[in-house]
């Protein structure tokens, strides 16, 4: 049961992180913004790789934790090819599911900055 | 042929090795996804086995009869007996008669049922000091000791696995070197496309729908190929790696054959495990009693496990011994940690050591392929990784096709109507196959498989299903050919919607045929008495129905003549 | 006709020649290893699992060198030239080795 939990937290996180990852790059990032109206913060690329290697990493923790290392390893990186394939099919057909993605960073942003930025 | 510099090579190269090799590629990639599952396939397709995988069982009270009463296979020893007896020193040992020289059991974490083997010995061999096995092959029931007739066709285990690895083709082992060149042209095709794809980090997540069938096809074609592409590539190598002593890179069993069996002779002496029969008669001691040290040893070592694969060698003799190997359900590598055993005395002759570096690694990558683990999670993601395999190979053909149809048009050319005849065949020609010999499984009567009428090739209900499969996929290559006309005049072949939308039709009839002859849906399967095996199947098949129903409807009914040729012409690829 | 052996002469047969060439590099190169990890101590079945865990990806390297080489015939000398002079080093190693009795 333990293993279970561990795997189920293993594939949210791989699926932030390729989302991130996907987030950072400025066409992914202009699909998730044209999708939902009057959005015009943009965190920056770096942020968004640097939380995707986060829970790139954290995804393969929980993964050790689940199984023995030989395992772990096969899990994490089929766990990455799964997940990406999965935020490309997001992005393609209803990219605004990204958007809390996004909306994660704009917790943080100063308003002051986003006030500006609504220009 | 010279290319004007290296990555025009590289394009060449995945373009055309790529389009020949992928129908290959395809039926192995395909059918290894379907492999993940082959035992839960097996238990679908065979009824009789629907029950939970059990443990070894007792080799005192219930294998030992069933080797007793096992005779050799007829037909292998009509084959094998001219050439290995030697008619100088009498007449030929009739079959019922030839002596147990090894007898083998095997099981899984997945198997309900438990495959045994014996090899019997010729004793009048022309070569003495060759292997001179004739074999018999059995399925049991482990709770009972039953014979689980083989005429009823494992569909998963024996004919979609081994369709991977050698496509089924037995001649001179032809197959396995098809599907070796195949797989070594997969790590070319691998190496040349990551070489040519410009944008491999920036296109990462790219596909877009909205843009033209070129377009679409290449995005998706190399989406699938990057995300997945460390899956690609080991499967690939380690497709190889395993058959590689035996047919790839023969090289131990030829041109170092010596040296091998110098060693053989050496570890023969250090380990204590005989190498040849003493020539004397002895009994076998409890093989059970041995089962039980050798779990308490394995145990010691911080690694309890199951037996996975017991071997009993030089059966009879004053040197047989038993090998006793743990199953690996917990861990990638193989089925290791032997413990051999004294067959006469039970005492313990040898434990294997500690592997090496390289053989740790060898071990990995077979194991990794091979998916002998128990880990449900992963098997999923395997088939979810063979499946993007393929929407890779079937990307690559459609994106072939698309960026030459029009310029084959204009020429009067038909290779784009070829290659994409050859397209339908491979990918919804095989689904139908695939779906059609499940379905002729569940239609075909059981009394098919008695085995008094097994002698009669034409009446055995396994060798219907095959041919049936056989036959459906050569009946979709002739009607994707038919079909495909319009594909010379730079338009879509309509055989793609119309055999997509019979593997819709007869995957869910399938699932309907295994409800009514055998009362298992998935009310019952899921909820009431669950059997996932049974139910993985069923839910699977009725995806592949969904999707197919849902791509048939995608797929354009008529085709727009200039439109698309016109706008194919916008893309270099 | 004469197209179809000019299409095999100039696309199919480098390929093959190409292929041929690589494997019998790899061929050499893996009973070569083989026998120089046997001879220097290793046991039989580590120098087998050495050789073919290197042997796919020489091929692959070797495979690729020689189809993309700038001049092919001297490609082709290395490769069928090495592989044959490897295959019998080998071959002399194992002669060398049973001779003398031992791993």
């Amino acid at each position: 049961m333990q293993s279970i939990f561990w795997l189920i937290l293993a594939t949210l996180l791989m699926f932030l992180s390729m989302g991130w990852f996907a987030l950072s790059l400025s066409a992914h990032q202009k699909q998730v913004n044209q999708s939902a109206i009057g959005h015009s913060q943009k965190p920056k690329s770096a942020h968004f790789k640097w939380v995707g290697w986060i829970a790139l990493l954290l995804s393969g923790i929980c993964c050790l934790q689940a199984d023995h290392p030989s395992m772990a390893v096969l899990v994490w990186l089929m766990l990455i090819a799964c997940s990406a394939f999965s935020i490309a099919m997001i992005l393609s057909f209803r990219p605004w599911w990204l958007r809390p993605l996004m909306s994660v960073f704009c917790m943080f942003e100063n308003p002051a900055n986003s006030d500006s930025n609504k220009g | 042929m010279e290319f004007r510099n290296t990555r025009q090579g590289m394009a060449w190269l995945h373009t055309w090795l790529g389009l020949i090799l992928g129908f290959v590629l395809m039926i192995c990639f395909f059918f290894g996804s379907l492999s993940v599952f082959d035992r839960e396939i097996d238990r679908w397709a065979i009824p009789d086995t629907r029950f939970e995988p059990q443990p070894m069982p007792s080799f005192d009270d219930l294998l030992i009869d069933v080797y007793e009463r096992t005779l050799p296979d007829q037909d292998e020893y009509d084959t094998l007996m001219p050439l290995y007896h030697d008619e100088t020193q009498g007449p030929a040992t009739p079959s019922e008669q030839l002596p147990a020289d090894e007898y083998w059991a095997y099981t899984t974490h997945r198997d309900p049922v438990l495959r045994m083997g014996i090899g019997f010995r010729v004793p009048q061999a022309k070569n003495p000091e060759e292997h001179n096995h004739i074999h018999a092959n059995m399925t049991i029931d482990p709770r009972t000791g039953a014979d689980i007739p083989d005429e009823q066709l494992k569909i998963g285990s024996d004919w979609f696995y081994p369709l991977h690895y050698s496509l089924n083709l037995q001649w001179k082992f032809i197959g396995y070197y098809i599907v070796g060149i195949a797989a070594f042209f997969m790590l070319v095709a691998l190496v040349s496309g990551i070489w040519i794809h410009r944008k491999i980090f920036k296109e990462f997540f790219t596909f877009r729908p909205d843009k033209r069938p070129q377009r679409k096809a290449l995005d998706m074609h190399n989406m699938t190929g990057v995300v997945a592409l460390p899956f690609h590539f080991f499967f690939a190598l380690t497709g190889l790696i395993i058959f590689a002593s035996f047919f790839y890179l023969p090289v131990t069993n030829t041109l170092l054959k010596p040296l091998h069996e110098l060693h053989e002779e050496i570890e023969a002496t250090t380990t204590g495990l005989p190498h040849e029969r003493a020539g004397v008669e002895a009994p076998m001691a409890s093989v059970d009693a041995m089962i039980v040290d050798a779990k308490k040893r394995w145990d010691d070592r911080g690694m309890a496990g199951e037996v996975g694969f017991l071997m009993i060698h030089h059966v009879g003799d004053a040197n047989s011994y038993v090998s006793i190997y743990r199953a690996g359900s917990d861990r990638v590598a193989l089925v290791g940690e032997g413990i051999h055993y004294s067959a006469v005395s039970g005492e313990m002759i040898y434990e294997d050591p500690e592997k090496s570096f390289a053989e740790n690694a060898g071990e990995f990558l077979t194991g990794l392929h091979l998916q002998h683990f128990e880990h449900w999670f992963l098997r999923w993601l395997y088939v979810a990784g063979g499946l993007l395999g393929c929407v890779c190979i079937a990307t690559g053909f459609i994106f072939f096709v698309e960026k030459r149809k029009q310029q084959h048009y204009q020429a009067g050319s038909q290779a784009s109507r070829i290659v994409d005849a050859f397209a339908v065949t491979v990918i919804t020609g095989m689904l139908l196959a695939t779906v059609s010999m499940l379905l002729a499984n569940r239609l075909l009567p059981i009394e098919l498989s008695n085995s008094e009428l097994i002698n009669s090739d034409l009446i055995n209900k396994g060798d219907w299903e095959k041919t049936i499969f056989c036959g459906v996929w050569a009946l979709s290559f002739l009607h994707a050919v038919w079909r495909s006309a319009p594909v010379a005049r730079a338009q879509s072949n309509p055989a793609w919607r119309e055999q997509a939308f019979a593997v819709g039709a007869v995957a869910a009839l399938a699932v309907i045929a295994n409800w009514l002859t055998t009362g298992d849906n998935l009310i019952k399967t899921l909820l009431l008495d669950p059997y996932m095996a049974v139910a993985g199947v069923d839910i699977s098949l009725l995806l592949l129905s969904g999707i197919c129903f849902w791509t048939a409807f995608q797929l354009p009914k008529k085709h727009s003549e200039n439109t698309e040729a016109t706008q194919c012409n916008q893309f270099s690829g | 006709m004469t197209s179809l052996w000019i299409g095999f002469r100039e696309y199919v047969s480098p390929v093959i020649a190409t292929f041929v060439g690589g494997y019998l590099f790899t061929w050499g190169f893996t009973s070569l290893v083989i026998s120089v990890c046997v001879f220097s101590g290793f046991d039989f079945h580590t120098a087998e699992y050495t050789g073919f865990l290197l042997a796919f990806p020489v091929f692959l390297l070797a495979f690729f060198l020689i189809f993309l080489s700038s001049y092919r015939p001297a490609a082709y000398l290395v490769s069928y030239g090495g592989g044959t002079l490897m295959t019998l080093c080998s071959w002399w190693l194992q002669l060398l080795m049973i001779d003398t009795g031992g791993i």
